[in-house]
Order: structure tokens, then C-alpha cells, then sequence
């Protein structure tokens, strides 16, 4: 998906800093305009990084470009291709610094950071996008992949996998999301899994107020199940204001209490299969 | 809560006009995004407390909708009938059921889910044929496996939760559990061809559904009949709505028919006493049955109250009693009137109205259904003839309504 893309791209453009900061395209740029002996030393370096970006970029694109709209693809294309001819540049002058490959890199440079912004941009703009291919447009639904446009979520930096032995009903949820944002299923499935979620939730909550009056642990519990039925009530309201982010958070609280709340609903051990569920939890 | 009455009649409106020009094999698909995008199959759950309001709601909303399409209209009166049912009847003696109830009501209206629900097994089979209902038995305690089958099932293929009875030890019990994507039970083919095929009704088999403790309603006769009997009471009620809805178009088909066609003479057909007074006849038929259509509503608004109030039984039975009659009375009398509202349009139009692509040509296929839905006409005329000849002295009066 673009998203990966994006992310990876906006991750790995730093701030702003004083002077030239020949960690930077621009900084290095200025540097070698500036003919300071120092860029030199940078070259290798920023020729490291770029390889490396290419490299990974172009993995990811070459393994969604035919899910890609039109728009999305041709824009990573331009994004792609100024970064080969910064690799080949800057090959080129780590050998030797020419007023030409200087002119090429301040071009390529340019033509990169351009197309960056533009992703990340796409990615910020509060916009919803097809999480396949990229597409805008009007309609809640991407009408060529049929899959539900959503806000993509620039804030996820790291993703952390936890694991925990879940109830089938919370595994459902899991896999139904997973599939959402991996962009392989619209948010109905989603929803089906979540109302079946709901049922037990709330039998749960409501058995749990019983016992909670004169009991501390029932309480502690029925925090639990209130927690999991506001992350529920987050997943569903994507619906309506179609983040990302709140897929994200929404999937976190529920994770966080479906090993504790199946042991209320009194199903024997033998209806409810133990399976293992990792949940992507966002460092915030 | 109130609902805004012109909101719902302009949306049940939009939908019939979309369904309408809609191409055939885009016509469920219209009418059931176009009722999950509207109020209308929610409005059980909005008004919980007015039954008598919902009712009218709900009848206005399924003849609207029947006057453009009887089969989809009667599919989507298993829902409303269900739900309104499930919404509104309170069980106070049974907290568990009200609870689950309540979520399910709730849970309906959030996630904007259509019901459906499985007939109760086989009515008519052979006297040596073992049941074929579902089977219920519990595996372990808060667990239960369903197996079996029902015979007829409609929006099938659109509905997200199913209603269900079966065969728990001695007793019926209630049940529902989510629908699709759901491995364990398998819809068979559409039952009805033709003009009815839209209805999407299917036999659907239980083929191991393991449920939860969450997803009983009953598990008791007492209870399972208890809704039971008030929930075929709201289907007979409101089906009504749907075949006089297509009556109500089959008039309309007159009407254009009758100023379109000129005599020899030169006189508009719609000017000719003779067809007038026909005309006249069959529209005073619609009218007066949807004149008695009002009443189950006032009945259910009653009878709700009282058990809301914690009337004491003397005075609830009666009204209760009364409630199950008056659901029957109307599916006796108003389906019976839809049918010969329809022969007599028929009759009017001629061999016209017997094109395919012509109006009347599905309606004439439809409207039969309208008696064949539970409870069988036969089988009422026996029980009212029965309570009628009975050591009691008969009135036939709704004490309720007019005593």
C-alpha cells in the first residue's frame, strides 16, 4: 500500500536545522554549489542512504504498482526516478565534482524533495484514500477496488506486535481490521465481526455491573469490558469519520482487554479455541 | 421519542421512485441500500414505547413500498415485524430476556443490520415424516449446538442476523446468531421463481451453528410462545400493508389505463359511469381495509401500556386475546381484499395488463401470496368457528375498541 511508501518517505526526511546540514539533500546541494571541501566527506554517506530508500521504495511499489491508481503510481514513478538519478549522480561525484552532475543532483534533489512532499502531502491532507490504490474522490467507496477510502494516519512511526491468547470473536475483529488497513477488505466485514463482538461485550458488561457492587475485582473487570467496548465504539465510528488512526487506537483497547474479558462470558474452554492474535500497537 | 412522520413517508417514497426506474436485476440491491441508508428499518428501535405509532409508521412505510415491489416489501416485512415485535414487548418477569433484547435492539440500530427470521419448521408434511426443525442441545454449559433445517426463509441473502426457534429438549426456544459469512448454515436455492423470486426465499440448513449463551432469547415454551404469538400477530398485521400496497397500484394502473383509453363515442373511459362505479367499488374496498388496518396499532399500543404498567392479568389477557384476533382479522379479511381489489383491476385494464413489462402482469403473480402467509385462512376460519359455536354467548366484539 502507499502508505508504506509514505511513511517511510516522511520518516526519513529530518528537520530543519541551522546552516547547511549536508545530511540533507538541500544542505548537500548548498554545500557542493557552495564548493565547501567538507561536502565531500558526505557524499558516501547520503549515497548509502539513497541506495538504501531506493531499495525498500522500490520493493514496496513493485509489490503493490498494479493495485496503484494511475494518479498514485505515476507520482511514485517520478518520486522513484529522481532518486535512481541521485544514486547514479551522486556515484558520479564521488569520483568527481562537475558543475554538470553538481547541476543534475540540484535537479534531481529538487525533483525528489517535490515529489515527496506531494506524497506526503496525500498522506497528511486529511483526505480519504483508497487504502489499495491510492485513488480520491468523493465517494466513501473506491469504485475500482471497492474498498473503503480512508484518512490515512501519518503518525504511525513504529509498529510494536504483542501477542496474547484471544477469544475467537476478538480474533475475527483482528483479522477483519488487519484486512482493512492492509487494504484487502472494505470496513463491512469489519462491522460484522465488531456486532458480533458487541453482543458479547455487552452480555458481559451487564453480568459483570451485577457482580460488581460489593466487588472489587468484578469492577476491575468491568473497567476492562467498558474499556474494550469503547475501542469497539471507536472501530465503528470509522464509518463516519473514516481515520485511520482510530481503526488503529480502537483495535489497541480492545486487544488490550480481550485476554481478560472472555473469561466472564462463561464459555467452556472447549467453544472458544485458543488462538493467537498479535495486535500492532502504536507507540505514541 | 417521536418521529418525524413526513421524514419517513418521504423517505419510503425516494426508495419506491428509486426502486421503480431501477434496472430489474439492480432492484433489490437499490431497495436495500436505500432502506439502510433511510430510518425506516430502525424505527422499532426509536420507538420502543409508542407501539401505536410504530405500527402506523411501519404500515405506511411497507404499503409505499409495496405498491413498487410486493416480493421485496414482504421480505423486508420480516424484519420490521421481528424487530418491532422484539422492541416492543415487554417481558419484565424475564430480566435475562430483557436484557438480551435490549442489546440486540440496540446493537440493530447501530450497526444498521436487517433481520431476518427462519419459519417455524415444516407445517405441512407427511404424517410418517420426521420433524425436520432445528434441533437444539446444549454441549456444555453457555453452549449450544443448532442442527437441522428450515423450510423457508426470506432475504436470505440480504439479512445480517437471523431470528430462529428450535427443539430444545421439550421446549422451543429462540434464538438468533449472526448470518453471514456463516460456514455453518447453508442457504438452498430460491424457492419461488417468477414474480415472487425477489422475495429471496430459501430453505436454510443448520449444519452444526454452535451458538453462545448470549444468543438465546428463550429456552422456555412459556416465553417462545409469549413472542411468538405477538410476533405473528405484528406479521399479520403489517404483510397487509405490503398486498394492499400493490393493490393500491393496481388501481393506479386502472386510473392511467381508464384516462388514457377513449370510447368510440369519444368519452374518456375514466367519464363512463359503468366504470366509475366499478372503479368505485374497488377503491372503496382499499379504502375500508386500510380503515381497519389502524386498529391492530391502537390494540398494541394498549395492550404495551398495560403490561408496562403492571396491569394485573384479568385486564391484560383479554387485550391480549384480543391483539392475536385482531392481527389475524386483518391478514384474513385485508389479503383476501388485495386479491380482489387485483382480480377486479385486472378485469377493468383487460388483456393489456396481462404484458409482461406491464405493471398488473407481476402484481397478478403476487398477490396471491398475501393468504398463504401464516396464519392459514383455513385454520383461522376453524378457530374463530369453534370459539363461536362455543358454551359462551358469542358477540364478536373488541371490548377494547368499541365496548
Amino acid at each position: 500500500m502507499a502508505a508504506d511508501y509514505l511513511s517511510s518517505l516522511i520518516s526519513s526526511l529530518g528537520g530543519e536545522q541551522e546552516g547547511p546540514d549536508p545530511n540533507r539533500l538541500e544542505g548537500l546541494a548548498q554545500m557542493l554549489r557552495a564548493e565547501d571541501p567538507d561536502a565531500r566527506d558526505y557524499l558516501p554517506r547520503m549515497r548509502a542512504r539513497i541506495q538504501e530508500a531506493l531499495r525498500d521504495r522500490q520493493g514496496s511499489y513493485e509489490a503493490r504498482r498494479d493495485s496503484l491508481s494511475a494518479e498514485v503510481a505515476a507520482l511514485i514513478e517520478r518520486n522513484l526516478g529522481a532518486c535512481q538519478v541521485l544514486e547514479q549522480t551522486l556515484d558520479g561525484l564521488i569520483e568527481e565534482i562537475t558543475p554538470e552532475a553538481r547541476d543534475i543532483f540540484e535537479r534531481a534533489a529538487s525533483e525528489f524533495l517535490e515529489t515527496s512532499d506531494q506524497l506526503a502531502g496525500m498522506a497528511a491532507s486529511g483526505t480519504p484514500l483508497c487504502p489499495r490504490c491510492g485513488s480520491q474522490g468523493v465517494e466513501n467507496l473506491c469504485p475500482a477496488c471497492e474498498l473503503d477510502r480512508l484518512i490515512p494516519d501519518p503518525e504511525i512511526a513504529h509498529m510494536e506486535y504483542n501477542r496474547a491468547v484471544v477469544g475467537e470473536e476478538f480474533l475475527a475483529v483482528y483479522q477483519a481490521y488487519a484486512e482493512v488497513v492492509e487494504g484487502q477488505a472494505g470496513l463491512e466485514p469489519l462491522m460484522q465481526a465488531l456486532q458480533s463482538l458487541e453482543f458479547s461485550l455487552l452480555e458481559a458488561q451487564a453480568l459483570a455491573e451485577q457482580a460488581a457492587e460489593d466487588s472489587p475485582p468484578h469492577q476491575k473487570l468491568l473497567d476492562v469490558i467498558n474499556e474494550a467496548v469503547e475501542g469497539v465504539n471507536r472501530l465503528h465510528a470509522v464509518q463516519e469519520n473514516r481515520l485511520t488512526r482510530e481503526l488503529h487506537q480502537g483495535w489497541v483497547q480492545v486487544f488490550n482487554a480481550a485476554a481478560v474479558v472472555p473469561q466472564l462470558l462463561a464459555v467452556p474452554e472447549e467453544f472458544q479455541p485458543e488462538v493467537e492474535a498479535e495486535a500492532e500497537e502504536l507507540e505514541e | 421519542m417521536t418521529v418525524d412522520a413526513q421524514e419517513i413517508r418521504q423517505q419510503a417514497r425516494d426508495i419506491a421512485a428509486r426502486v421503480e426506474v431501477a434496472e430489474p436485476e439492480q432492484r433489490s440491491r437499490t431497495f436495500f441500500d436505500g432502506l439502510r441508508a433511510s430510518r425506516i428499518p430502525y424505527l422499532p428501535c426509536e420507538l420502543q414505547e409508542e407501539a401505536g405509532e410504530l405500527y402506523v409508521r411501519c404500515y405506511e412505510s411497507l404499503f409505499t413500498l409495496g405498491r413498487t415491489s410486493i416480493p421485496l416489501a414482504v421480505g423486508f416485512t420480516m424484519h420490521l415485524y421481528n424487530l418491532s415485535a422484539l422492541a416492543t414487548l415487554p417481558v419484565p418477569a424475564v430480566p435475562e430476556f430483557e436484557r438480551r433484547r435490549q442489546i440486540l435492539v440496540d446493537t440493530v440500530r447501530k450497526y444498521k443490520s436487517i433481520m431476518a427470521i427462519s419459519s417455524f419448521g415444516e407445517n405441512v408434511k407427511h404424517k410418517d415424516d420426521p420433524s425436520r426443525n432445528v434441533i437444539v442441545t446444549e454441549q456444555k454449559a453457555g453452549s449450544y449446538l443448532c442442527q437441522g433445517r428450515k423450510g423457508f426463509q426470506s432475504m436470505a441473502s440480504e439479512a445480517d442476523i437471523l431470528l430462529f426457534n428450535g427443539q430444545f429438549g421439550e421446549h422451543q426456544g429462540m434464538f438468533y446468531t449472526n448470518i453471514k459469512n456463516q460456514p455453518a448454515l447453508v442457504l438452498g436455492p430460491s424457492l419461488f421463481a417468477g414474480a415472487m423470486a425477489p422475495s429471496d426465499t430459501r430453505p436454510v440448513e443448520f449444519r452444526d451453528l454452535v451458538i453462545k449463551q448470549k444468543n438465546v432469547l428463550s429456552l422456555h415454551n412459556d416465553l417462545t410462545d409469549h413472542i411468538s404469538f405477538y410476533a405473528t400477530a405484528w406479521f399479520e398485521a403489517l404483510c397487509t400493508a405490503v398486498y394492499l400496497g400493490g393493490a393500491s397500484r393496481a388501481l393506479e394502473e386502472v386510473r392511467l389505463f381508464a384516462r388514457s383509453v377513449h370510447t368510440e363515442e369519444g368519452h374518456m373511459l375514466a367519464e363512463v359511469d359503468g366504470f366509475m362505479v366499478d372503479s368505485g367499488r374497488l377503491a372503496l374496498r382499499l379504502r375500508s381495509s386500510l380503515a381497519m388496518a389502524r386498529s391492530f396499532g391502537v390494540c398494541a399500543d394498549l395492550y404495551c401500556r398495560l403490561i408496562r404498567e403492571g396491569a394485573p392479568a384479568e385486564k391484560v389477557n383479554p387485550v391480549a386475546n384480543d391483539l392475536m384476533d385482531c392481527g389475524s382479522c386483518l391478514k384474513y379479511a385485508l389479503t383476501a381484499a388485495a386479491s380482489d381489489i387485483v382480480a377486479g383491476a385486472r378485469a377493468l385494464i383487460g388483456t393489456r395488463g396481462m404484458s409482461v413489462k406491464h405493471p398488473m402482469y407481476a402484481i397478478n403473480e403476487q398477490i396471491c401470496f398475501g393468504s398463504m402467509h401464516p396464519t392459514l385462512s383455513s385454520r383461522l376460519e376453524r378457530s374463530f368457528g369453534t370459539e363461536m359455536l362455543g358454551e359462551k354467548p358469542y358477540t364478536g366484539l373488541f371490548e377494547w375498541a368499541l365496548g
